[in-house]
């Protein structure tokens, strides 16, 4: 196979490279723009394949060197750029330690001195030396150079996590140290060392109580056999619960001013009374649509409160889903920021109809039938009986009846 | 860059530019005997190889001083390996950035320092059964050049024209010179998409590449936008990552879609009788993430070539027949060798395993190389399926489908998901669960239309690393159609109707789960290990621009 890549830390993801996008398109040759196949040659790739194997024939010992020359120089070269790839990181580290401690020397330097001309001054430190802008190494830095520093913020860096697999003390911990650290291996856990909300961690949570109580018992906490040392620092290490925050709502045009929702819930605040509009009150006017009952249908109704009965007869007729509607209705002026009084009487007409509720439903039942006069003369008898079994209001029951005796 | 790369000058005290120079010819035309896939170490003077204690003697008989491989220089005088810069970075690398140091001096003084911190290893909230598109952000975010971008003013959201009112689109126009060629594109974008997925790209690169706090980020907008754009995927609920995926590669490209006149490109399929295609998008989205594939019908009878070029933003495979047919192979396998193959690997999780010839399970997992050849492979099509034109009647066939232009970003699709009929006649979504071998590196040449001029043959039967030792490097660029292993999305659960996705991404060749908001440290070989849904690929030569 082709060869394994080199990887180069110098230049890390992390680290982005703001004009590779323009490089990349600009280049016409990057994209692997195969040439065209040859008219008819499909029966190429089957043809060749076969036939150009090589037909040097070699000796039962001329294999088997060739086999152990093979392997061996495989192995080596595949432990070989294991080591290297481990060692250049290394070594560049500290090479770039080296630059940085250097560096630093030479700013101490002339902030001391505060005159401008040092810069033609040599600089020495133990592992570079700084001459004119360019710096030059200075031995080996494997070996001069005792910790490596972060060459963006120039804190030393910490070698080990804090907790977790093969965590090590902090080698001091009065310093402060470059917030690159080593990625914390954990179960349960993110390479911060935080968790998921709601995760428990059995053992965790325990030491994490033993801490609080009595923070000098790191027995305890030698749970983990890959970690003996991970105690002492485990002390101070904080695990976090990763909380949800708020988001402002992208969706601006349903709501005035901005909307924050929780990151957990955004699909379903999305999904629902925000953007899509799929939550319970989408049922129910789809269920409005169906039944032809515009939104509104109340506007033109008479204002409620006036006469309790004479509303009810009124209302009736579009059937039992309407206080349901009702408080849609509400919610949606409410979103509106609906001028006073109108959010007055829409709350008055909410009261209303919880009051009389189990009434309205009940007359429904018998007068909904009963849409003309005509036909409600006819179901008259059952009406009746419904409304003295249910032992309704006076109101109704007074009215009822005179109203059938005017008929009679 | 000035800040990130804080190296000396040379790679230790004693190399100097002729040393570097000298290197540079060495790897170049390296003396025989010296094979560039082995590490192998040879004086730079006298190209005298050896291992290291035998080199230091000879450098201390000789007072030659530096023995040079292909990845590595050792200095004889500070008995160490040593890296110079000038060596480690290819050398076209950031030339554009280098060149412009006066920017680069008014930059640093003007914004404040990078803060430091665990880089590249943000989770992204679950905004509500989003892991699908997570995960296939998680890939988005980690690819240098998207990053690159996003966060390049690739697309800028001050002056992307879908997000802004239609009525100050006039305002924007102003801002072009600052802009790219991207935006300029756009400008003749139909107005009634308020809502721009190019935008909520750029709102989430630079909110995950906030390096210094540890919380993790989410993609609110991009959701948003995502269920504007793409209304048969919009509402809560799971989905497939691979349909989204195309779906938002192919959103973004509308955001930025520029078309050009198709004969530049073209020319050379005119003269193969290839129709051209009508309209070609050279945004940089079509770049990255759509590939052309080259499909051609031979009747069997008159061998007339019918042949047609379509796009693909992802190469799905069928990984179900491949199974079978590993399946088959073994048992034929196991038939033909006697009972007693104890070696036998049993591995493989396959849920049929329960196939009632146990003894010899020695179920071959299938790789990735296998599905490929089968995807490319003629064919047979009936004559039912195919007639052809020139015969004027049904004749039989045979279909093959090669590529014939591949992406920087490869997006390899396992299928997982089917249909199965049941006893009832009812057809139930199925998940087909199991291994696919997949490598760290893919060479596409041996899938593409390119003639097959390598006397290598494709790898065989698995053994992706079988040694290229017969070709010679000077043929063809090595690196043309190599690709490196980016991002594995796995979907985990039994079903196909539900499940949880969650994704591998490499950051500087350190692999990491993202698994929504919980990021972890994990093993090549973990990686490796994984029921891979989407693979990621990326061109290898990128690194090179």
């Amino acid at each position: 196979m082709a060869p394994e890549r080199a990887y180069v830390s110098l230049f890390p993801n992390s680290i982005i490279d703001v004009d590779l996008w323009k490089r990349f398109y600009n280049d016409e040759e990057i994209t692997a723009d195969v040439p065209p196949p040859v008219k008819a040659s499909a029966d190429m790739a089957t043809s060749t394949a076969t036939g150009s194997k090589s037909s040097v024939s070699l000796s039962v010992s001329d294999q088997e060197q060739a086999i152990t020359y093979l392997l061996d120089q495989s192995i080596e070269s595949i432990l070989h750029d294991m080591l290297l790839d481990i060692h250049q990181e290394e070594k560049i580290a500290r090479m770039q330690t080296a630059v940085v401690e250097v560096e630093q020397k030479a700013e101490k330097l002339r902030s001391a001195h505060d005159d401008n001309n040092a810069d033609d001054k040599p600089v020495e430190s133990n592992a570079a030396v700084l001459k004119s802008g360019q710096v030059q190494l200075k031995g080996n830095p494997m070996k001069n150079v005792k910790h490596i520093r972060c060459p963006n913020c120039r804190l030393r860096r910490l070698l080990y996590p804090r907790v977790g697999f093969n965590s090590r003390p902090v080698p001091d911990p009065a310093e402060q140290y470059c917030k690159n650290e080593p990625m914390i291996i954990m179960d349960k856990h993110d390479v911060h060392g935080q968790r998921k909300k709601g995760v428990k961690v059995k053992g965790q949570a325990k030491g994490k109580n033993k801490r609080k109580n009595d923070p000098a018992s790191p027995a305890s906490e030698n749970s983990d056999p890959l970690t003996p040392s991970s105690s002492i620092p485990n002390d101070s290490f904080e695990f976090k619960e990763i909380d949800y925050p708020a988001a402002k709502c992208p969706n601006r045009e349903s709501h005035l001013g901005d909307h924050w929702k929780s990151v957990n819930v955004f699909a379903t605040h999305l999904n629902g009374s925000c953007y899509l509009k799929k939550d319970r009150a989408a049922g129910r006017e789809a269920n409005a649509k169906i039944g032809g009952t515009p939104r509104d249908s109340r506007a033109s109704s008479p204002k409620a409160g006036t006469n309790g009965n004479k509303r009810k007869a009124d209302d009736d007729t579009p059937g039992g889903n309407k206080k349901k509607q009702k408080l849609g209705d509400v919610k949606k002026n409410e979103k509106k920021g609906g001028s006073g009084p109108s959010r007055l009487k829409e709350v008055n007409n909410v009261d209303d109809q919880g009051e009389d509720s189990p009434l309205k439903e009940v007359n429904g039942d018998t007068i909904s039938v009963t849409p003309t006069k005509a036909a409600r003369d006819a179901s008259m008898e059952p009406t009746l009986k419904l409304k003295l079994k249910t032992g309704a209001t006076d109101g109704i029951a007074r009215k009822k009846p005179g109203k059938t005796g005017k008929k009679a | 860059m000035a800040l990130t790369v804080s190296m000396p000058t040379a790679g230790c005290e004693h190399l100097d530019t002729e040393t570097i120079e000298k290197i540079r010819h060495f790897r170049q035309s390296p003396p025989p005997g010296m094979d560039a896939n082995f590490a192998q170490y040879a004086c730079l003077q006298c190209s005298t190889p050896g291992s290291f204690p035998s080199l230091d003697e000879h450098f201390a008989e000789s007072k030659h001083t530096f023995a040079v491989s292909q990845k590595s220089v050792y200095c004889g005088r500070c008995h160490d390996l040593v890296y110079d810069p000038a060596l480690l970075g290819n050398g076209k690398k950031r030339k554009l950035t280098e060149s412009n140091d006066e920017d680069d001096s008014y930059l640093t003084s003007n914004t404040s320092q990078r803060p430091c911190g665990r880089s590249g290893v943000r989770g992204l909230f679950n905004l509500g059964e989003t892991c699908y598109m997570n995960a296939v952000l998680q890939m988005m975010v980690h690819n240098p050049l998207l990053a690159s971008y996003f966060l390049g003013m690739g697309h800028s959201m001050h002056t992307c024209p879908i997000s802004k009112e239609p009525e100050k689109k006039a305002e924007s126009s102003d801002d072009e010179d600052e802009a790219s060629e991207d935006v300029n594109g756009s400008q003749s974008q139909k107005k009634e998409m308020q809502v721009c997925v190019a935008c909520g790209m750029t709102d989430l690169f630079s909110d995950v590449t906030m390096v210094d706090q540890p919380l993790p980020a989410h993609a609110v907008n991009l959701l948003f936008a995502s269920w504007k754009n793409i209304p048969q995927m919009s509402g809560k609920g799971q989905q497939d990552a691979q349909e989204w995926f195309m779906y938002i590669i192919d959103r973004l490209h509308e955001a930025v879609a520029q078309y050009a006149t198709p004969d530049k490109t073209n020319s050379v399929n005119a003269a193969n009788g290839i129709a051209p295609i009508d309209k070609q998008c050279v945004c940089f989205f079509h770049k990255v993430f759509y590939g052309r594939y080259h499909s051609q019908i031979t009747c069997d009878t008159c061998h007339t070539v019918s042949a047609r070029e379509d796009e693909f933003s992802s190469i799905s495979l069928d990984f179900k027949k491949q199974v079978k047919r590993k399946r088959k192979a073994a048992k034929d396998a196991a038939a033909a060798a006697a009972t007693s193959s104890t070696g036998a690997v049993t591995t493989t999780t396959n849920k049929k395993d329960a196939d009632k010839d146990k003894p010899p399970l020695k179920i071959a997992i299938p790789n990735l190389h296998e599905c490929l050849r089968s995807y490319t492979a003629p064919e047979p099509l009936s004559p039912e399926q195919y007639s052809c034109t020139t015969c004027n009647a049904r004749r039989s066939a045979s279909k093959q489908t090669r590529l014939r232009k591949l992406p920087a970003i490869l997006c390899v699709h396992v299928k997982r998901f089917g249909m199965k009929q049941l006893g009832t006649g009812v057809w139930v979504p199925e998940k087909y669960e199991g291994k696919l071998d997949f490598p760290l590196h893919l060479d596409m040449g041996p899938y593409t239309t390119k003639p097959p001029s390598r006397t290598t043959t494709t790898p065989q039967n698995g053994t992706a690393r079988t040694t290229a030792a017969g070709t010679s490097p000077a043929e063809r660029k090595p690196d043309a159609y190599m690709y490196d292993l980016d991002c594995v999305v796995v979907h985990q659960g039994d079903h196909a109707q539900n499940g949880h996705y969650f994704a591998f991404c490499r950051q500087d060749n350190k692999w990491f789960r993202f698994d929504d908001e919980i990021v972890s440290a994990t093993t090549t070989e973990d990686v490796l290990r994984q029921e891979a849904y989407l693979l990621f690929y990326s061109l290898r030569s990128l690194e090179q621009v």
